[in-house]
């Protein structure tokens, strides 16, 4: 790294750290009140949440991490996050592949 | 909490998977038909600021061994030179360009981007197949007319050349060009053996002019699109590795991280763009293999970063240092599988050495990319052609 450089995008990466750390704090203070607390979870969930605060995915991705706690919590076990933090990533991944379909509204060829 | 160790396994997962799709498909690779045909070629050269290297490219074109050739310049709007080299190159290599008989085109247009002056030059042209070459890279001399004789039957819509990275004695640039020989020989070699190759590179790929309408316009990555589109359209893409080609990679981690951010943020808006389309069934598997395995798995990788202050925080230190141990004889013991590939095709004995510096550059540089491209998408603001810096070859 030379003496004039930067490192790119770092205020745009610190930016989001601080959003994940801020959301992780909120998260678990609220869910740590609740049968359904773990901390991994509320981790996973600040992490993709921090992405966007849009209306459309925050519903989406709660409504979705709500329904795994509960099986997390029920049937899953410990060994099961492993298998739920898989299911969050490709869930991250699909909304994020919606979202910008609709955002760019690409082009199609005749 | 997920332990370390689970992530771990879970990464496993994930690259074995992964590692034993593809070697399967590298041994059943067999594509031994070629054609000797010499039809007309239009080879398009888009430059933006390309004032520094571009008569080694148009250079390395004018020498090929292939007789029946057009060469297309297109101009982007540059603001160098880059436009007075060109000018200059076509009078002094005039007698060698009547000799060969090369039609030699220059064209201008405001800067648009690296698709539309594709889409701008294809309307120049005059051959059934079209050859785009990266202003910075310069070709084997041999390259077209190897990669031309790829195009064995009506269905192959597409060749993908091999690009070389020039390192030039640097160490990232040396670490870069084994990353392009494991991207050459353990990924394009094996989706070629059914003929899915997902993406022709922008620096040497062949195009049947009958399969590609239009450059795809609108996303950052306009070759892994393009090349999408016409897989879609039910022709098949073909890797030929005798086609070789060289480019220039950035040679400092600023250049780098850019360029990387801006291939995933091409790759995330084409994996959008196409997502939904119709595809044949070959097509689709790969697609979802290197959605779920090549692409995205590496985000998995960074939720570790995330979880490692947590473990600090909680001065779990045993934890942490086991974690540490494991992930480097992991990380050792799969690419030590996938450098030994790489060294297998590429006759680069030394690469393996190369390991545990590798491991740093991809856990770091390419992590931290990927993690950018999805802030940067939910953030919104396209980036531009952006460019790097050149150097002399």
């Amino acid at each position: 790294m030379g003496k004039n450089q930067k490192i790119p995008y770092l205020t745009e990466v610190l930016f989001y750290l601080g959003k994940v750390i801020i959301l992780f704090l909120i998260l678990n203070y609220l869910i740590a009140q609740t049968p359904l607390y773990n901390q991994s979870l509320i981790l996973i969930l600040s992490i993709f949440l921090a992405f966007s605060y849009n209306p459309f995915y925050l519903v989406l991705i709660v409504s979705s991490y709500l329904i795994s706690f509960r099986i997390a919590i029920i049937n899953i076990g410990e060994f099961g996050l492993l298998f739920l933090y898989l299911f969050t990533v490709l869930l991250n991944t699909l909304f994020m592949i919606i979202y910008l379909k609709i955002k760019y509204k690409f082009k199609e060829e005749e | 909490m997920i332990t370390l160790f689970q992530l771990i396994i879970f990464w496993i997962l994930f690259d074995f998977i992964y590692i034993a799709y593809r070697v399967s498909l590298l041994i059943i690779h067999k594509r031994k038909l070629r054609f000797h045909k010499h039809p007309l070629i239009s080879v398009l050269i888009p430059a933006y600021n390309e004032a520094i290297c571009i008569e080694k490219t148009l250079t390395s074109c004018i020498n090929q061994t292939y007789p029946n050739l057009e060469i297309i310049v297109i101009n982007d709007g540059s603001t160098d030179e880059t436009l007075e080299v060109i000018n200059s190159f076509k009078k002094k290599h005039k007698n060698n360009l009547d000799h060969r008989n090369i039609d030699f085109k220059i064209i201008n247009q405001k800067n648009q981007g690296k698709a539309k002056a594709l889409n701008y030059g294809k309307k120049y042209t005059n051959g059934d197949f079209l050859i785009t070459i990266d202003a910075d890279s310069y070709l084997n001399s041999h390259a077209i007319e190897k990669i031309i004789s790829y195009f064995s039957s009506e269905d192959i819509g597409a060749v993908a050349g091999n690009v070389v990275a020039v390192s030039k004695h640097s160490l990232l640039g040396y670490l870069q060009k084994i990353e392009y020989e494991l991207g050459i020989h353990f990924i394009r070699n094996s989706q070629s053996s059914l003929g899915n190759v997902i993406v022709t590179p922008g620096a040497l790929s062949a195009y049947r002019k009958n399969a590609i309408k239009k450059f795809e316009e609108g996303t950052l990555t306009e070759d892994f699109d393009s090349s999408i589109r016409i897989l879609e359209k039910g022709y098949k893409i073909v890797m030929a590795p005798d086609a070789v080609c060289y480019t220039q990679v950035p040679l400092n981690i600023s250049d780098l991280i850019k360029q990387r951010v801006r291939w995933q943020q091409g790759g995330l808006e084409v994996f959008s763009k196409h997502y939904f389309h119709q595809k044949t069934f070959s097509v689709s598997l790969e697609w979802t293999f290197l959605f779920l395995f090549g692409f995205y798995a590496l985000f998995s990788k960074i939720l570790a970063l995330f979880v490692i202050p947590l473990f600090l925080i909680s001065s779990d230190y045993s934890s942490l240092s086991f974690f540490i141990i494991s992930f480097l004889v992991y990380s050792l013991f799969i690419y030590g599988i996938l450098f030994s590939i790489v060294a297998h095709y590429s006759h680069d004995k030394k690469a393996i050495l190369a390991v545990p510096l590798f491991i740093i550059y991809y856990h770091t540089i390419v992590l931290y990319s990927v993690l950018v491209a999805q802030i940067l998408a939910f953030k919104g603001g396209n980036q531009s052609w952006e460019k790097i810096k050149r150097y002399h070859t």
